[in-house]
């Protein structure tokens, strides 16, 4: 489970980027956050990184603060980023194996890597292939691949359709539906309102570091999220 | 973990471009530089052989070293023949062969000099963008979040990329003696090779400086381009510029007299003297005095040029691998003792109407020379620590974020 409590960040030049965030993502839920560029969604999922300390408040996952055991931490969590970047001389198989072993697991074997790059649709010839001529849509794939190895409780993704051509875009939704019912709990940020409504169990909009609005897939049924999101972006 | 990351690091080094390049150089470089200079060292072998002084002659023969090839040094000072029939006048008759005017344009090209050059350009350029290079493409962050640690991935990347480093130049040095052994059958006794790997580690300890300094600046800087940039600037400084400008302040500093305004000085004098009446005996000792007080100044300026020269890499290496040869400033002074010491037993034996004595000069222990290395060991593991434990720091305080986000 991911618990996010009184979370503030006041970054050196004096802007507020996060204003008092408070969240839990409970396991098999999908939690979506929407937001202009610079609302603070990257911020919120930089801090549950530890990439950046917070100015004020916590953020626990599975128990475990962020800051104060940012490896222990790191056990639970899976990161998958906008723009995934892999090492380009090597293979989508020895990336996979890298990134894998780095989580701790080290007897898995190569039909494993197979097995989990054909579950994320890479195409078979891919799979002993340099990633330096990889597409954008080929790497992201390799990047839910190696969330999918490492098989961590908490899932963050950081505008993972971002990118991707509608099909690289339905196949993640996809996938994040299949971690969904495997008891993961997922926060992910996005600028995408139309797949949001589709995937998510709760919505939240994020404006100049608040989080604004939350709604669940229930609610947002009976609303036109569209409509609201914009309303609340041109609120002053 | 560590362990994990330098896999992945030698593993994509081995596989880059870069990697290629770098062997190509190093190999053909080395190769070239162990077979050039054994060239010299045969044919100053057979001119020492020639000169082998008869019974009774005044003759000082060195013969030359084979560690010549791994740091020249002052070899030229301390390995050569010298004629000393007209001593106090001596005349050298064993310089470097062939008597090509260019040797003295241009450095010497032993190993060492490949290792101080060369070698500090390799290290840098696989290590200066290890950190940047992974901090701009996002390739780090996922890293960190795969569960790798700050300190581990720093270390990883020093064990892996240095690992790369190392190979590129203990390979060529070790072929390059296996096929000299082969071809020319070196003698090589315990006490050469003992040098030999004192010389390699002593290598590898001035790359492992300047590999460090190349993470630090790695560290430090959010584009390879830039990283790149300043890590020329350094190599450029620590190479080249901060050892002459060392030197040219220390000729600033030393106001001694010159060797021809000296001399005229002491004419000057002992004429004085005699228009003034003053013994031939009172005269000698005053100008006596006089030489040991420049002699003593040009020694303490020496030293202390040394001592400041000792706190860079590149010098304190030069120091430490010409030490280890048994060419260095180490070896030069006890040279120097001993050529005094039959210089006066020339003249005695001339005046006594006897047959000049043999000459006989022992290089220094490996003992000695290590011993009068450590300030040279001391400072390139001090630059070592320094370097990385600024990575560290500068690795700690990186920021993995992205640029997009960055820029919030």
């Amino acid at each position: 489970m991911l618990s996010i409590a009184g979370l503030s960040k006041r970054y050196e030049d004096g802007i507020l980027a996060l204003d008092n965030l408070n969240l839990t993502v409970e396991p098999g839920e999908i939690f979506c956050m929407l937001g202009a560029n610079g609302a603070g969604k990257t911020t919120t999922i930089n801090i549950m990184l530890d990439f950046i300390p917070p100015t004020e408040g916590r953020v626990t996952v599975n128990g475990v603060d962020a800051n104060e055991k940012p490896i222990e931490v790191k056990q639970y969590l899976s990161y998958l980023s906008e723009n995934v970047m892999l090492y380009g001389n090597f293979t989508a198989r020895q990336n996979l194996e890298f990134f894998t072993s780095l989580a701790g697991k080290d007897d898995v074997s190569r039909e494993e890597y197979y097995a989990c790059l054909r579950r994320v649709a890479l195409p078979e010839k891919a799979f002993e292939q340099r990633v330096k001529k990889f597409s954008k849509g080929m790497r992201q794939r390799v990047g839910i691949a190696i969330v999918i190895m490492k098989n961590a409780p908490v899932v963050l993704m950081d505008e993972p359709t971002s990118g991707l051509d509608p099909r690289g875009a339905t196949d993640l939704v996809e996938l994040l539906k299949e971690l969904r019912d495997a008891d993961k709990a997922i926060f992910t940020s996005t600028h995408d309102i139309f797949r949001a409504k589709d995937f998510a169990d709760r919505v939240g909009i994020m404006k100049e570091g608040r989080l604004v609005m939350v709604k669940t897939r229930e609610e947002l049924e009976q609303e036109n999220l569209e409509a609201i999101y914009l309303d609340y972006m041109r609120a002053a | 973990m560590i362990w994990k990351i330098a896999r992945k690091e030698i593993a994509e080094h081995l596989l880059s471009f870069r990697f290629s390049l770098a062997a190509m150089l190093c190999a053909g470089v080395l190769l070239l530089s162990c077979l050039g200079m054994y060239r010299q060292y045969e044919q100053r072998n057979r001119d020492y052989t020639l000169c082998q002084a008869r019974q009774g002659e005044a003759l000082a023969n060195i013969p030359p070293t084979l560690l010549s090839l791994f740091a020249w040094g002052l070899e030229d000072v301390t390995g050569r023949t010298v004629d000393l029939r007209y001593a106090p006048h001596v005349m050298v008759l064993g310089v470097r062969p062939p008597l090509n005017p260019f040797d003295t344009f241009f450095p010497t090209f032993d190993l060492s000099y490949v290792v101080r050059i060369i070698g500090a350009l390799v290290a840098l350029s696989f290590a200066f963008d290890a950190i940047c290079r992974e901090g701009s493409n996002g390739t780090l962050a996922l890293m960190l979040a795969a569960g790798a640690s700050r300190g581990g991935i720093l270390l990883g990347k020093l064990a892996g990329g240095f690992s790369v480093v190392a190979l590129l130049f203990l390979f060529p040095v070790f072929l390059g003696l296996a096929l000299l052994g082969i071809l020319f059958s070196i003698p090589l006794t315990m006490e050469v090779l003992a040098r030999i790997l004192l010389w390699s580690g002593a290598s590898l300890l001035y790359l492992f400086c300047f590999f460090c300094l190349g993470l630090l600046i790695s560290a430090f800087f959010t584009t390879p381009r830039l990283s790149l940039l300043v890590c020329l600037m350094f190599w450029t400084m620590l190479i080249f510029i901060a050892p002459s400008a060392v030197t040219s302040v220390a000729h600033v500093e030393t106001r001694l007299q010159s060797p021809v305004r000296f001399a005229q000085e002491n004419l000057f004098s002992s004429k004085l003297a005699a228009s003034q009446g003053r013994s031939n005996q009172e005269e000698g000792d005053r100008q006596l005095q006089k030489r040991e007080a420049r002699s003593h100044e040009m020694l303490r300026f020496t030293d202390l040029t040394l001592k400041v020269l000792r706190l860079l890499p590149g010098a304190a290496y030069v120091d430490l691998s010409t030490n280890l040869a048994g060419t260095g400033v180490a070896e030069m002074a006890s040279y120097y003792s001993a050529m005094q010491r039959y210089i006066g037993a020339v003249i005695a034996a001339r005046e006594q109407k006897e047959e000049a004595p043999s000459f006989s000069f022992t290089r220094s222990p490996l003992g000695d020379c290590l011993h009068s290395s450590i300030v040279a060991i001391v400072s390139l593991m001090a630059w070592a620590v320094a370097a990385l434990w600024s990575a560290g720091v500068a690795l700690f305080h990186y920021d993995v974020r992205t640029k997009e986000v960055g820029q919030l």
